[in-house]
């Protein structure tokens, strides 16, 4: 589940925006309050996998109001989507600003050679151009570093056409501490941090939306 | 790591036995033991049989415990379901190094005969190359393989999880590329030794100056990336993955048992340890053959002299699209080669002869010429006719067989060979003197003898595109060897 991925990622002190699973609307009041307006609220039941085609995230709200209509209304949602549905609770996150760029970091384990990461730019140019550099683990900085370069649309990460550079720092850092966690543990089948929303340089970067995926238990 | 010499008796074996080998030509056992001793292995030999008392003239024994002698290696091509029994026995008998060419194992679900195989051979201490292996060849007097083309001794080894690709390719070395070879390895189903273990054997081996791997599956996959990123920096190596598409990787499976990797995780390694991979057998053995004949390119310009307008520009478009220039001569050094040309060539780069009988010129004046110059780091050829054109051009009807100017034509062929290799030793003290890699490209293969002369004294000779990607691959591991060094400082 999302929040628990989010769990082992902070581990690993990969930024993630502070986020809570909440089980009432006063909960998720409280929390909105404590980060501040606009946030995101997503429902988190293992019988709902892809969120957005269900209609259960509800983003950019701005009020007490409008988060409690929104906490009701993925419960009420996901309880028409499929009767005995098990509801784990709401998860409330900062809405994340626009960045430079959006990435995705991903990673498989091979039956050969282990753990291999995947970099690329989110969108179109992962799905349809394949733009993406892969890294077999463990990887050192220079590795992360040519990973990061060796992409085709990386000008658009390094100030193309008069826009801000993209914290690439800050993406070598993620890259790195994703091969670390991948390494420690072995059980992890599968990552998907997509998007990751990086920002000017100096500014850091954040993961929105985080899968991992274990190893079925023999 | 491995301990070398626990492998010299693959690789050094004063003397073999032979399970499987009979009186008849056509086994399989036969054919291995025939070219062990055609390749001229000056060992002793002792074929095992139940009944046979001599095989081939070689005095034959019932068991291996009727050889008083001791024994290096042991070979054995029978049915599956004797293997285990001769491999106990050989282990009573001392022998520490088994080829096991027999299939039947693994590969076709046995997992329980492998696996008795694999405890045999740990209790007696014995590394076993396979089984379902193609044998090896450490030239030049070893070839324990079905194939009867041994090749001749130079800096290549190749380690193949295909016995096909470790050993069929001989013949297309033998008649066509002139590779040199060191060692050549079909580790099989490696039931107790893999491509990992020969990788380490290899980067030990003095002989062994390029690598060459064939491969489905890596059963130690992180200790082989850490290998290959340590020896490549001394040796190059030579990729091939096989198994890379839906309908490769069914037929992997089902014919080593293989789980293949994806291309892009290999693509990656490939970056990250700076092996080169290749798409073809043959683009794989001329790559080798380019390491092992040649200094690596300094730099990326490249001076062709050609015989040809249309193999000059292709040339020309090929290196300039990968990475490598063309330069344009400087008017200084195209003074320098005009007196050696005829007028109607071009001395703008490539360097066209369009045609030129003064073979002097070609093969020894401008290459000094251009060689000595800092204007280009390398040099290619195309275009040459040896002794098999004027065969062929003299294959007349009879009425023409006594005219004189073909009478003249037959002497000039003749004379052809001797006159070619003494241009040939000053062409090859250029590559020497000028540490420049200096490639002959033409149509003509080794049956042409100047062909076998150039390629057997370390100027390789490649169809024309073929020896263009041998310098663009050699410049991009030259390049690759640069960027790591500077990484180091």
């Amino acid at each position: 589940m999302e929040h628990e991925s989010k769990e082992i990622i902070s581990m690993y002190n990969i930024p993630v925006g502070e986020y809570k699973l909440v089980n009432s609307e006063e909960e998720a009041i409280k929390f909105s309050n404590k980060i501040g307006y606009p946030v995101v609220a997503k429902l988190m039941s293992p019988d709902i996998v892809h969120k957005t085609e269900a209609g259960v995230i509800k983003l950019n709200l701005m009020s007490d109001n409008e988060v409690s209509n929104a906490f009701n209304n993925v419960i009420q949602i996901a309880k028409n989507y499929y009767h005995a549905v098990k509801i784990i609770g709401v998860n409330i996150q900062k809405m994340a600003e626009n960045g430079v760029v959006e990435i995705i970091i991903g990673a498989m384990r091979d039956v050969n050679f282990g753990p291999v990461l995947m970099f690329g730019l989110g969108g179109i140019f992962v799905e349809i151009f394949k733009d993406v550099s892969y890294r077999v683990c463990p990887i050192s900085i220079s590795e992360a570093e040519k990973m990061i370069q060796s992409i085709k649309s990386f000008p658009l990460l390094d100030g193309y056409r008069g826009k801000p550079k993209a914290d690439i720092e800050s993406i070598r850092n993620i890259l790195i501490k994703c091969s670390k966690m991948l390494m420690d543990n072995p059980e992890i089948n599968e990552l998907d941090l997509n998007p990751v929303i990086v920002f000017e340089k100096g500014k850091g970067a954040m993961v929105v939306d985080a899968r991992i995926i274990l190893k079925e238990a023999h | 790591m491995v301990k070398i010499e626990e492998f010299n008796g693959f690789f050094k074996p004063k003397s073999v036995a032979f399970y499987g080998a009979s009186n008849m030509m056509q086994k399989f056992g036969t054919l291995h033991l025939v070219n062990l001793v055609s390749a001229g292995f000056d060992g002793k030999i002792f074929p095992i049989h139940p009944k046979e008392d001599e095989i081939l003239g070689f005095k034959a024994y019932k068991t291996i415990n009727d050889v008083s002698e001791q024994v290096d290696l042991a070979v054995m091509a029978t049915p599956p379901h004797l293997v285990n029994g001769f491999l106990k026995d050989c282990g009573q008998k001392g022998i520490k190094n088994v080829i096991v060419l027999s299939g039947g194992f693994l590969e076709v679900g046995d997992k329980n005969t492998q696996d008795k195989m694999k405890e045999i051979a740990d209790n007696y201490n014995i590394k076993i190359m396979g089984p379902n292996c193609s044998g090896e060849v450490v030239a030049p007097n070893i070839n324990i393989t079905h194939v009867p083309w041994p090749p001749r001794k130079g800096g290549i080894s190749i380690v193949s999880q295909s016995g096909t690709y470790a050993v069929q390719p001989l013949i297309a070395i033998s008649e066509k590329i002139g590779a040199g070879i060191s060692k050549i390895i079909s580790v099989g189903n490696e039931v107790n030794t893999d491509l990992v273990d020969y990788l380490e054997v290899l980067e030990e081996d003095v002989e062994t100056s390029s690598i060459g791997l064939y491969f489905e599956t890596v059963r130690r996959g992180k200790k082989f990336i850490d290998l290959v990123e340590r020896i490549n920096l001394k040796k190059p190596i030579v990729i091939i993955p096989i198994g890379q598409t839906d309908a490769g990787i069914r037929s992997a499976k089902s014919h080593t048992a293989a789980i293949t990797s994806p291309g892009y995780v290999i693509d990656s390694i490939c970056e990250q340890t700076g092996a080169i991979k290749v798409q073809n057998s043959i683009d794989m053995l001329n790559l080798l053959n380019g390491f092992d004949s040649l200094p690596l390119p300094k730099g990326n310009k490249v001076g062709i002299l050609t015989m040809g307008g249309g193999p000059g520009s292709l040339m020309s478009d090929l290196f300039e699209s990968n990475g490598m220039k063309v330069p344009l001569l400087s008017n200084d050094l195209q003074e320098k080669l005009k007196p050696w040309m005829p007028e109607t060539a071009s001395t703008i780069n490539p360097i066209d002869l369009t045609y030129s009988d003064d073979m002097q010129n070609y093969l020894n004046v401008m290459p000094d010429i251009l060689l000595k110059s800092d204007e280009i780091d390398s040099l290619i050829f195309y275009g040459l006719m040896g002794t098999e054109y004027y065969n062929h051009l003299l294959n007349v009807p009879d009425y023409l067989k006594d005219n004189e100017s073909v009478q003249t034509m037959r002497s000039f062929g003749e004379m052809m060979e001797e006159f070619f290799i003494a241009l040939f030793e000053e062409l090859i003290e250029f590559k020497n003197k000028y540490q420049k890699p200096v490639i002959l490209t033409c149509y003509s293969t080794r049956k042409e003898k100047f062909v076998a002369y150039l390629q057997d004294h370390g100027i390789p000779v490649y169809y024309p595109e073929e020896g263009v990607w041998v310098l663009i691959r050699m410049w991009q591991y030259a390049r690759f060897l640069q960027s790591n060094q500077k990484g180091c400082i």
